[in-house]
This record gives structure tokens, sequence and C-alpha cells, in this order.
């Protein structure tokens, strides 16, 4: 279970794994198509800004060329106008003041910041602004090259910071030729400003705009901080030269920082690139209109736009690519905690069918189609004595004897493999020790989907120990049933022996009874015959003598009178001993006379009414008319004594089975099923008088509802026989 | 002189009773038997005019000899002495065709008169011997069921009662008291349902328990 768990999580850890890559590369397809496209957004809107930024710098420098060149052919004009040949060539006040007016008049039509004349040697000799502070008037500019140039016949256009003025300017320069045409006489120079061209074609922007010289000095820029700095680094050879031509003033020239690496950037001090791109100008070899433009602001200004609009259709995108994706992983775990548990429950009911199969105490085994073992339960094992290591993959029947191996090969597997069914087979296993099993196998098939058995899984029962004690139950039930012949006719001898003893008994309790009746019957019949004959005689005698007497002498008669009360009473009692020992009448007249006698006997002796009813009765035997006689004596003695009746009734029937003597009362009765208490009354005594006879005795009697005693004798019928 | 057999298997009480018989001077023994055959042979022989003859003799008793003798056709009247006084033997005695009925014990007082009695054409019968007759009688006559719940004493007690007699001669004549006598009568009313001495009396008649 344990080792499941840590399954569970490493089939989890792996899909999610798998999930998150997932999620990875859509998030990165995602992002790779976004950044290419991205990409050539941006190259596509880099190449249109490039493009843009290219034409507007190429009209920018058109436009400086167009501005630069502005003023060309009005220095050649005024150079042609005559008030300056002449103030050159005749130079006096009036000539002066003429020229001067020409450029007052030059300088304000033309918007100039100033236009002077300069004789040959380079000195100004009329200048519009004579009248300010720093008039040019008598200064020598000789040093300039645009001087240079014009006196040397050509005219000139120079850009530089005014050394008296310390304003940027354009200088136009034209040699003034006399009349002929021959000789130069000086040179005229128009100054314009820069400054109008600084703000009108150099705006402020994030963009950095520079014009510079061809040593790279920031002639005119965008921004103020950048004038006269050094765009490039230079040597000190370099800026002593620059010092050297007064062209910028005095310095110092300061390099602004940036440097250039590849062929598109350019760095500055804090390593920002910058896009460069310049263009030269027309009529100023070398010097060159400098784009700079900020290369992230650039990226800024192009990918924000494209941000703006592409961000939230990215971002939504990613958004539904994630939720698709956690949809996907959600759906994905439920199925697989589905699956898990599915499997878990099948792991578990496999795992208990293994648990089961191993742990059952009953010997299991399954084989392939091969025979050999592919799974022994841990009983069989246990059973066996092998080890389970040397058990599988071996053939079944090799752990058979001999007998069962040719059984199990001809007849039990063919048959198996064909039904895929077999039921109580016995086999014999051969232990490890030795030892031999007998078992009952039954198995079967287990199928695969296409209803091939693949293998099968018995059940062997150890029935040695069945055999074995059927076996001995066979041997014992022989024995016994040699015992119970024996014991059989030791019953019999036994019964037979029994039953003669019993018939003895019987016979001996005849006997005892038939002699005491005969020894009663001798005493009475001595008693009454002879002792009664004698008083009798007896009497006789007394009577006479009592009568001779009586004559003679009365007291003497009155005497033998008494003694034959006496006699009388002797007799009485003796024919009463003789009558309770046994009646004669039973002997003389029978039982019918007996009972009567008896009834009338015991009507003398009590207040009870004795009925006595009868019909006629065939001649009897005496034993039986002495146990009826004694069973109806004891049963009236029984009421006289127990019940307190005051009717007894004793009836002496026939009927077609035989003889019926019922005594009857009306007297308080007894419990006859609970005859504990009236084992006294003579009951068993009764009863066995009847069974010696071969009769039956009925006793009923209910408590305070009389009593019943009715005693049934089978009689043969000799008379009719 | 009346001439008499006397049958008795003892040979003092036959003495006896012989000696009784001749004081009288009116009878003469002419015949002694001890036993049932002899008595037989000497009635047939001698032809006495009575024949005495006890019932408990050996071999042929003397009921047997009576039942002979009437099958004989013999005229000889036979009285039967006996030492039992049960009146089942005088019932029997006079089935068998005995004229009369003695016991030994009152021999002396009533055989002589017995004897002439039988003699002169009669019968001898003691009181209760003659009811034990009437008695039998009664019950035997199947037809009248209802006296079949009595008792012997009961029948009895009925028949005197019939005939007038008080309890207390009752009581004196069976020896019962007169208490006993009271509730043998209260039981005889219950049993047939009647009320009083008269129905009882006439009950008795109509069921001819007493002779008119």
């Amino acid at each position: 279970m344990k080792n499941s768990g840590h399954a569970d999580i490493l089939i989890f850890m792996r899909l999610r794994i798998i999930i998150l890559m997932l999620a990875l590369f859509a998030f990165l397809s995602a992002s790779t198509g976004g950044f290419l496209y991205y990409y050539s957004f941006r190259k596509a809107a880099v190449q249109k800004t490039e493009t843009n930024a290219y034409s507007r710098l190429k009209l920018l420098t058109d436009h400086l060329s167009l501005y630069l060149a502005e003023h060309i052919k009005p220095v050649k004009t005024l150079s042609g106008i005559r008030e300056l040949k002449t103030a050159l060539k005749d130079t006096n006040l009036e000539s002066i003041y003429q020229a001067n007016q020409i450029l007052d008049n030059f300088t304000k039509s033309l918007d100039l910041e100033v236009s002077y004349l300069m004789d040959k040697n380079g000195i100004t000799l009329c200048s519009s602004n004579r009248n300010a502070n720093d008039s040019f008037v008598g200064k020598n500019f000789s040093f300039r090259p645009y001087y240079k140039k014009a006196v040397n016949g050509r005219s000139a256009t120079y850009l530089a910071l005014g050394t008296t003025s310390r304003k940027r300017g354009v200088y136009y320069s034209h040699p003034v030729y006399d009349e002929g045409h021959n000789s130069i006489l000086g040179v005229a120079v128009i100054k314009a400003s820069v400054e109008f061209v600084e703000t009108k074609l150099f705006p402020e922007s994030d963009d950095i705009l520079l014009f510079i010289d061809p040593d790279g000095v920031i002639f005119i820029s965008n921004k103020d901080v950048l004038k006269f700095k050094l765009l490039w680094k230079l040597t000190e050879e370099k800026i002593s030269k620059i010092m050297n031509s007064r062209q910028f003033g005095n310095g110092p020239w300061a390099w602004t920082g940036f440097s250039k690496n590849q062929t598109d950037f350019v760095t500055d001090k804090n390593n920002t690139q910058y896009l460069f791109s310049s263009l030269r100008v027309a009529n100023y070899p070398d010097w060159k209109v400098i784009n700079l433009r900020n290369y992230k602001e650039i990226e800024k200004q192009i990918s924000k736009p494209f941000f703006r609009v592409m961000g939230p259709v990215i971002s939504s995108v990613l958004i539904l690519a994630g939720i698709l994706v956690l949809i996907l992983y959600q759906m994905g775990i439920r199925e697989i905690t589905k699956r898990k548990k599915a499997e878990k429950g099948l792991r578990l009911s496999e795992e208990r069918y293994r648990h089961i199969y191993h742990k059952t105490p009953v010997m299991l085994h399954s084989i392939d189609t091969e025979g050999r073992i592919i799974r022994v339960s841990d009983h069989w094992v246990e059973v066996m004595g092998y080890k389970r290591e040397t058990i599988i993959g071996k053939q079944l029947i090799s752990f058979f004897t001999p007998e069962s191996q040719k059984y199990a090969l001809n007849v039990i597997f063919p048959k198996f493999f064909s039904t895929g069914f077999c039921k109580d087979i016995p086999y014999t296993y051969v232990k490890k020790n030795g030892g031999r099993m007998d078992i009952m196998l039954s198995c079967y098939g287990v199928r695969d989907e296409n209803d091939e058995i693949i293998r099968s899984l018995a059940v062997s029962v150890d029935v040695t120990e069945k055999n074995r004690s059927q076996k001995d139950l066979q041997v014992a039930k022989e024995k016994l049933s040699q015992y119970s012949h024996d014991l059989e006719q030791q019953v019999k001898k036994r019964t037979a022996q029994l039953e003669k003893t019993r018939d003895n008994l019987k016979n001996l309790s005849k006997n005892i009874i038939a002699s005491q009746e005969r020894e009663k019957a001798l005493v009475a019949r001595e008693l009454h015959d002879h002792l009664g004959q004698v008083l009798t005689a007896l009497r006789i005698d007394a009577v006479w003598v009592e009568k001779y007497l009586i004559r003679i002498d009365k007291k003497a008669g009155n005497r033998a009178g008494n003694m034959c009360a006496l006699i009388d009473d002797t007799i009485n009692d003796v024919r009463d001993m003789a009558y309770r020992l046994r009646p004669r009448v039973l002997d003389d007249l029978g039982l019918t006379d007996a009972l009567e006698s008896l009834l009338v006997d015991f009507e003398k002796r009590s207040n009870v009414s004795c009925v006595f009813k009868h019909n006629k009765i065939p001649k009897i035997n005496d034993t039986l008319a002495t146990a009826l006689y004694r069973i109806g004596q004891e049963a009236v003695t029984n009421s006289l004594k127990h019940s307190n009746a005051t009717t007894i009734t004793v009836e002496l029937k026939t009927d077609e089975e035989g003889l019926i003597l019922t005594i009857q009362d009306n007297g308080c009765g007894f419990d006859a099923d609970n005859n504990i208490d009236i084992n006294g009354f003579g009951l068993e005594g009764m009863k066995e008088r009847a069974n010696l006879v071969g009769g039956k005795l009925d006793i009923s009697s209910r408590l305070s509802q009389g009593s019943s005693i009715c005693c049934k004798v089978k009689m043969i019928k000799k008379e009719k026989g | 002189m009346i001439k008499v057999l006397l049958a008795d298997d003892h040979s003092i009480v036959r003495e006896g009773l012989k000696k009784v018989l001749e004081d009288s001077d009116e009878i003469k023994v002419i015949a002694e038997a001890a036993d049932g055959e002899t008595a037989l042979d000497e009635v047939m022989n001698k032809n006495p005019d009575v024949a005495i003859i006890d019932i408990s003799m050996p071999g042929m008793d003397g009921l047997e000899v009576v039942a002979k003798l009437t099958s004989y056709c013999s005229d000889v009247p036979v009285l039967i002495l006996t030492m039992h006084d049960e009146e089942q033997y005088v019932i029997r005695a006079i089935e068998a065709g005995a004229m009369g009925y003695v016991t030994k014990q009152s021999a002396p007082e009533q055989l002589v008169a017995a004897v002439k009695k039988i003699h002169s054409g009669g019968r001898y019968l003691t009181e209760k011997a003659s009811e034990a007759l009437a008695l039998r009688v009664i019950r035997g006559n199947k037809n009248q069921t209802l006296n079949e719940s009595l008792s012997m004493r009961e029948l009895q007690v009925l028949r005197k009662l019939a005939m007038g007699s008080t309890n207390r001669e009752i009581a004196t004549s069976y020896n019962i008291s007169v208490k006993t006598v009271d509730t043998y009568r209260a039981r005889i009313l219950k049993k047939l349902s009647l009320r009083n001495n008269a129905e009882l009396s006439r009950y008795a008649i109509q069921n001819k328990l007493v002779e008119l």
C-alpha cells in the first residue's frame, strides 16, 4: 500500500510535470509567436522610423543646405555694388558712409546679423554694426578662411563662432573686384545668424540633432548643453588645431561622451544606445547633420502601441490558454483520480484476491496451459513442505505419485482443458519429506477474453485423514457389526435366559401366590374343618350338658350356657378367621358367590352401600378366580379404607374377549398418574396378580371424582371350542 | 320313628349330631357316611326318610350329592347341614334341591325340628336363609334394573321397611345401629327417587319385593 501511495505520488508528479511542460510549451509558443510577431512588427516599425527619420533628416539637411546657401547670391550682389568698390578704392568718410548705408540696407532687408566689408588686408572697413559695442570696424579678420579664399578670388561660406560678437553664424564672403574686374579690392562678408536655423530646423525633441564640423565639433544642436562640444573623442593635437583655427572660439571643447562602437549604434557615457544617422550637407564638405535617436525610446515608441494593441490580446490569449490548461489539468487530475480510484479498487481487489489466495488455509494452486505451477497458496507450501521458489514454474504432476501422474495426463488434463472444470479428482501428492497425501482436487479454468483457458484455479482438500478414517471406519464398522452380531447373539442368549428367568420368576411368583393361597386355604380349611368341627361338636355337647344341667342345677346349667356362648363366639371367630384367609365359598361356589359374599360381608361391617352386579359367568379355573377375587377384595378394601365413598359398585361380566371385573366408587379418588402415594394401596400387587393370570389392570381415578379399577382377562372359550 | 341318614366327614361332629337326633326319641339314624359317594350309596340303598348331608366333604360334596339325588329322581328329602352360614350356600342348596338348611352351630336347637319339618313334607329354612332366597329371586329378576343399583343390605332394609318393620326392629334383626338403618333408608329413597315409607312400600309391592 505504501508503495502504491508512493507510485501515486510519482504519477501525480509526472502528470503535473507534463501538464506544466504543456503549459510552458503553450506559453512559449504563444510567447515565441508573440515575440516573432513583435519582432517582425518592430523590425517593420524600426524600418519605418528609420525611413521616417532618414527622410526627416534629409529634409532637414536640404533645408539646412538651402539656408546655408541662401546668402551666397546676396553677398555676390553686395560685392558688386559700386559704393563698396568706391569705399575700398577711394577711402574717405563719404565713401565709407555710402558703403555703410548699403550694408545697413542689406542687413536690414535680408534680415542679417551683420554685413561688413574688409579691405585687402583683412581689416574691416565698413560694417553694419559699426555703432554697436562689438563693432567689427577696424578689426582684422584675415585669419578667417572665408577671407583667405575670397581675397584669392573665390567666394566662400564659413561656419564659425564670431570672435567679437560671440555669436555663431554663417559667413558668406565674396571678393570685391574693381570695375575692370581685374584686381581684388577687398572682401564683402555677410554673416547670417544660425540661431534662427537652430530654432527652426533643430526643434526641441527627444532625438538629438546635431550639425557638426568635420572634426566633430557640434556647431548646432537642439540640445544647448551639447553646443561646442566634441561628438567624438579627439586627440590633443586636433583640439589644438581647432584652437588655432579660432573657428569655434576659445573652447574648451569637451567630449560629449558619445562613442561609435558599431555602425548603427552610438553609445553615450551612460551606455545608452542611440541610433545614429548622418547626412552630408552640400557646399560644406565633411560637415554632417547627425541624428541620434535613443534606441530604447524608439523601442518604447514602437512597442507602446504594439503592446497597447497586442498586450490585451496576448494576455487574454495567455489567460485563455492558462485557463484551458488549468481546466485540462483539472480534468486530467479528475480523470486520473477516477482512474486511480478504479485502479486502486482493482489493485485492492487484486491484493485481496491475492491475499485470500495466499492466506486462505486451503491448498490452492494454479497451473498454466503447460501444466506448470504459476501460483500456490501459503497453505499449499506449508503442507507440502517445499519452498515457494522451488515450486513455481515446475510441472504440477512432478508432485504426484506415478499413478496420479498417469491419471492426470491421460484422463484429467485433456478433460479439464476441454471443459474447464473438474471436481473431486482423487490424486495423491508426494510431500517433500516423502510422505504421501491423498487429496480431492477441484478446479476450474480461468479464461481470457477469447474464452481460452489460460490458467486453472484448483483447490486440493486433504482427504488422507478422511480416507484413513474411512478405512478405519470401515474396519470399525465391520468390527462393530461383528460385535453387534456377537452382542445380538449374546442378547438373544441373555434374552432367552432372561425370559427364562422371567418366566421362572413369574412362575415363582405364581407359585408363591399359589402356595400362599394354598397355605391360606390349608390353614382356613384346618381352622374351619378341624377346629370348627371340633368346636361344633363341643357346642353340641355343651348344649346337651346345659340342657341336662338346667333341670338339675340351674347354676351349673347357666354355667354351661355361658360355655355355649363362648363356644359360639369362638366358632364365629374361627369362621371369620378362615373366611379372611380364604373364603370357602370361592372354592365351593365360585367367584360370583364369593364376591357377593364378600360384599355382603363388607356391607355388614361398614355403612357403605356395596352393590354387586353380575351376569352369568362361565366356570373359570381356580387361579383366575382367586386372582380376581383377591383383586376385588383389595380394591374394595382400599375404597373402604381411603375413599370415603358411600357407594361401591362391583361389576363382574363377560364380553366377547373375556372377563371384566370393575370396582368403582364415588369417593375422593386419587391421582392415578402420580401413584407414589397409592403404592401402599396394593395397586402393584393387584397388577401383578392380573399379569400372572394374563390380565390387564386399568386404574383410572381423578381427585374427588371417584376411582375405578378395571381388570380385563382374556379367556379362551373352552366350552365353545 | 324317622329314619335318617347322616353324612358328615367329621366323626366327632357326627357323633354329636347323632346324639342330638336320637335324644329326641323320634328320629333314628339308620345310616352314616363320611363322604359324598357313601352318602349317595346309603341313600339309594337304605332309603332313609330324611338325608342330612354336610356340604363340605371329601370327594363329592354335599351339594353334588343333592344334585345327584335330584337327578336320580330320589324322593328322599335332603337337609343340608353345614358349618357355613353364608346365604350363598343356602341358595345353592335350595337350587340343588335340598329341602332344608341348618348350620351345625345351630344344630342342637334346630336340627330335630328341621328333620321333622322336612319329613312332614315342608321346607326348613331359617329366617335369614329364606330372606336370602327371596332376595336372590328379586335380584335374579332382570327386568327390574332399578333394583340393581341397590346393595344386598339395602334390599334387605327395603324389604323390612316395606313389610312395616321399624328402624329399631331392623337394627336389631341385622345387628346394626338404628342410625345405620336410617342411613340405609335415606340412601334407598334417594336411589329410587322416593319420598317416604308409604311410597317405598308401594314400590316394593309393585316390584314384587315382598310377598303379600
